[in-house]
């Protein structure tokens, strides 16, 4: 808590609607974010039961510098994943952190099952339970609308919700923030689902005081500048993400009709420079971040003659184009945007939603799948028939789809053909098919995600690559970054604050925390992820590489597979050997 | 020597323009980069004919190069 | 020569509130966004653009006009000052800004009034928003 030395904890009990607050000095240290919502997972969680199960718990973390410091922007959930069945944190950003920091919290843990369709409406001054079973089956923009038009202050709220998706327990669902911002990856909105939660609103006018005036208004200025003022991070703003395309595609990465190839014929017709030329209408922000990073496009349709047009406003960035573009042979900008919106409405996550449905084109040229079971004729390329297939998925329309909604390492132990799906860790990969220390960083990252420790950045910095050296990088990088998603920046932020930087930020709200304190709740936070791992059952050693990801160049020509998995070998023992080192420690 | 650059938008920032570049015979790709007044730091890959190049290549009288960023992401 | 807080280009604003968290810092100590005197909020309606409702300055401030007690007095150039010592907690400063830029701090029962100082217009970082010489 701002100007306290505790975390601030809300219980919500869905199955009594019973509501508690604690004060948690023993997490303060851990900063908030990914630190406080790793450890607040590991009490709540039942590593005896599934998922899915009623008393598994849902975490939220803000931290102690969110909304407060330029592009503090996001807010952390903790979850088990029944996508991979361990470790689940995803982050979204929009209003979501500055109104849990206005209705007065760090953290929020959410328990039990509601006995019908609830959404949750959390002020600074009440909790309550509403009934949501009119709201059940809508998407998510409808949902939306009805609870915008019925909670909290215009403008100070957010508003988290799942789709159809997610009321399916579709393993791969998302929950939708606001407007254009997702917790994505890993299923969060088949765990809301689970729970019979469709949406919750939060909002509040909680007093802060600043504590120290002069201090914090001169470095929140200083730190204003840097983020405005130097290019740091304009690139974020101008092409946005999307740049990646060209770039890619120009250093063979970039990953095309499921992998069979990495370049697109097309990608000059989805790139970021397309999009930006053709489509882009506006950019927006999450609260506290002067960046402006969310970049939205526009394209009509027809729906009917005589000129009946309809206008969609969508939000695109590198991951939905390659994901829902180059993986499913998209050939334009407006129909990978018909695409995004698709997903969008039914709340899944567009990765793994992408390379599902690459793996079932693939799948069904291959005739390991039948017209019978994918119900359209799946055609790289062919929009139409991939728009009818989200809905499937969504829908769980029959076996088949019910299945792949189970994530791909479920479909393949069914049908198999799992030789060409591209998962990492259990999570459908990211758009980046840059080489060993992307393909190792994904499958051991705490939460299975290129930013746990960016390997794609060390695969193309490298000079030449060196074994130790991906290894190296790759656990630094990620303890690192559970430090950053702590506070809780932003990653587009990470070359901005820097630890000098961050030190300077928390010394201005009387937070006189030193490097090594970082240091060290960065190392807590990275060993309570693996910790939790291991009591959920999850060994990197059973860890196995999609065979794909070595027939298709990246930018170090063709990877070999058994240096990828004499990589992987050598992560695990330095792991161990740090594990043994730290808990000796402790 | 007479190379052809095609630099992508990224660089407008820095003014830097696609097109022909005159360069004293056995320039490197680093010489380019310094002519262009392109932070080295900035630029990801200079590619020619689909290959990846080194600071430390030389170049050649009519190579074709393309310069592009770092891909990024979070 | 005095200036007044000016929206100029609305349509480039991107929704960071850092106006909103900034005012609220400077001008009234808290990290609490209901605490600025400038609010950014969408229009509502097809577009849902964002619109900024700020203090446009009046030479003759209804505003203070309508308090009872002179705890708002017209600024010189334009807009009011505020002065908490005199201020009741009537609230009826607020009915009486047309643009409905006034609105009631809560917990200390004041209203939040915008004193022209600029430094929202220093942290937008798409200048949709500037200090006019008046």
């Amino acid at each position: 808590m701002l100007g306290k030395d505790y975390i601030r904890v809300l219980h919500i009990n869905l199955t009594d609607e019973k509501v508690s607050v604690e004060e948690r000095k023993d997490l303060f240290h851990l900063l908030g974010g990914t630190g406080v919502a790793s450890k607040l997972l590991e009490e709540n969680m039942r590593p005896d039961l599934p998922p899915l199960h009623e008393d598994q718990p849902i975490i939220f973390a803000i931290g102690p510098l969110s909304t407060i410091f330029p592009v503090a922007t996001k807010t952390v959930a903790t979850f088990i994943s029944p996508l991979t069945g361990e470790y689940g944190e995803s982050h979204a950003g929009g209003r979501s952190a500055m109104a849990i920091r206005n209705a007065g919290y760090d953290a929020i843990v959410i328990t039990g099952r509601a006995n019908k369709p609830t959404y949750l409406s959390i002020t600074d001054h009440s909790v309550e339970f509403k009934d949501a079973r009119g709201l059940w089956g809508l998407d998510v923009e409808e949902t939306g609308r009805i609870i915008r038009e019925r909670e909290g202050i215009p403008g100070k709220r957010s508003i988290m919700r799942i789709g159809v998706s997610g009321e399916n327990l579709v393993s791969f669902a998302g929950v939708n923030v606001d407007t254009y911002r997702h917790f994505g990856r890993l299923g969060l909105g088949a765990v809301f689902g689970s729970k019979q939660l469709k949406a919750i609103a939060i909002t509040g006018e909680t007093d802060i005081p600043v504590t120290d005036f002069k201090s914090y208004y001169s470095t929140f200025r200083w730190l204003y500048k840097k983020v405005v003022e130097t290019d740091l991070m304009s690139k974020y703003h101008e092409i946005g993400t999307p740049i990646n395309i060209k770039v890619l595609n120009a250093i063979s990465s970039l990953p095309t009709k499921n992998l069979q190839q990495s370049t697109f014929e097309h990608a000059d017709d989805i790139s970021g420079e397309t999009f930006a030329q053709d489509t882009l209408v506006r950019k927006v922000s999450c609260v506290g971040c002067p960046i402006g990073c969310i970049h939205v496009g526009q394209f009509r349709r027809l729906f009917d003659k005589g000129y009946e047009y309809e206008s969609l406003a969508v939000s695109y960035d590198h991951e939905l184009i390659y994901s829902l573009g180059s993986l499913l042979g998209t050939p334009t900008a407006s129909e990978v945007l018909e695409l995004i919106d698709e997903v969008e409405e039914t709340g899944l996550d567009a990765m793994s939603t992408g390379v599902a449905l690459a793996w079932a084109t693939e799948a069904l040229e291959k005739d390991i799948l039948s017209i019978e079971q994918t119900l359209v004729p799946l055609a790289f390329g062919n929009t139409e028939n991939y728009k009818k297939a989200i809905h499937y998925i969504a829908e769980r329309t029959n076996d088949f789809y019910r299945t792949l909604g189970e994530g791909l390492t479920h479909a393949t132990e069914a049908y198999g053909g799992k030789e060409f799906a591209l998962v990492y860790g259990g999570n459908e990969m990211a758009g980046y098919h840059t080489g060993y220390a992307f393909a190792l960083g994904q499958t051991v990252g705490g939460r299975h995600s290129h930013l746990c420790n960016a390997g794609y950045q060390y695969d193309q910095s490298a000079k030449e690559l060196n074994d130790e050296e991906i290894v190296d990088y790759l656990i630094k990088e990620e303890k690192e970054r559970c430090m950053l998603t702590s506070l809780v920046i932003c990653l587009f932020a990470r070359k901005v604050y820097d630890r000098e930087t961050v030190l300077k930020a928390l010394n201005a709200i009387d937070m006189p925390f030193t490097d090594e304190d970082l240091d060290k709740m960065a190392e807590e936070t990275f060993f309570t992820r693996l910790r939790i791992k291991q009591k959920l059952g999850y060994s990197l050693e059973n860890e196995k590489f999609p065979k794909r990801a070595f027939e298709t160049p990246t930018r170090w020509g063709k990877m070999d597979e058994e240096r990828m998995n004499k990589l992987l070998h050598m992560y695990v023992e330095r792991l161990k050997a740090e594990y043994d080192r730290y808990s000796t420690a402790q | 020597m007479t190379v052809t650059v095609q630099l992508n938008d990224y660089f407008s920032r820095y003014g830097a323009q696609s097109g022909k570049v005159s360069l004293p015979d056995g320039a490197t790709v680093a010489d380019l980069l310094s002519y262009l007044k392109v932070p080295p730091s900035e630029v990801g890959f200079v590619i020619k004919t689909g290959q990846v190049l080194k600071e430390t290549d030389k170049l050649d009288d009519g190579d074709n190069l393309l310069i592009l960023p770092f891909a990024m992401g979070g | 020569m005095p200036k007044i807080l000016k929206v100029k280009n609305i349509n480039k604003c991107i929704g960071c509130f850092e106006c909103m968290i900034g005012c609220a810092s400077l001008n009234f100590h808290s990290h609490t966004l209901t605490k600025s005197a400038i609010r950014v909020k969408t229009k509502g309606g097809l577009q849902s653009k964002f619109a900024a409702v700020i203090c446009v300055g009046c030479t003759e401030p209804a505003c203070a006009e309508a308090c009872p007690t002179e705890a708002l007095v017209p600024r010189q150039g334009g807009g009011v000052v505020f002065d908490g010592k005199k201020c009741i907690g009537c609230e009826r400063c607020v009915p009486a800004c047309i643009v409905g830029a006034i609105a009631m701090d809560k917990q200390l029962r004041k209203p939040i009034i915008c004193k022209q100082c600029g430094a929202c217009a220093q942290l937008c970082p798409h200048e949709c928003l500037a200090m006019e010489e008046v």
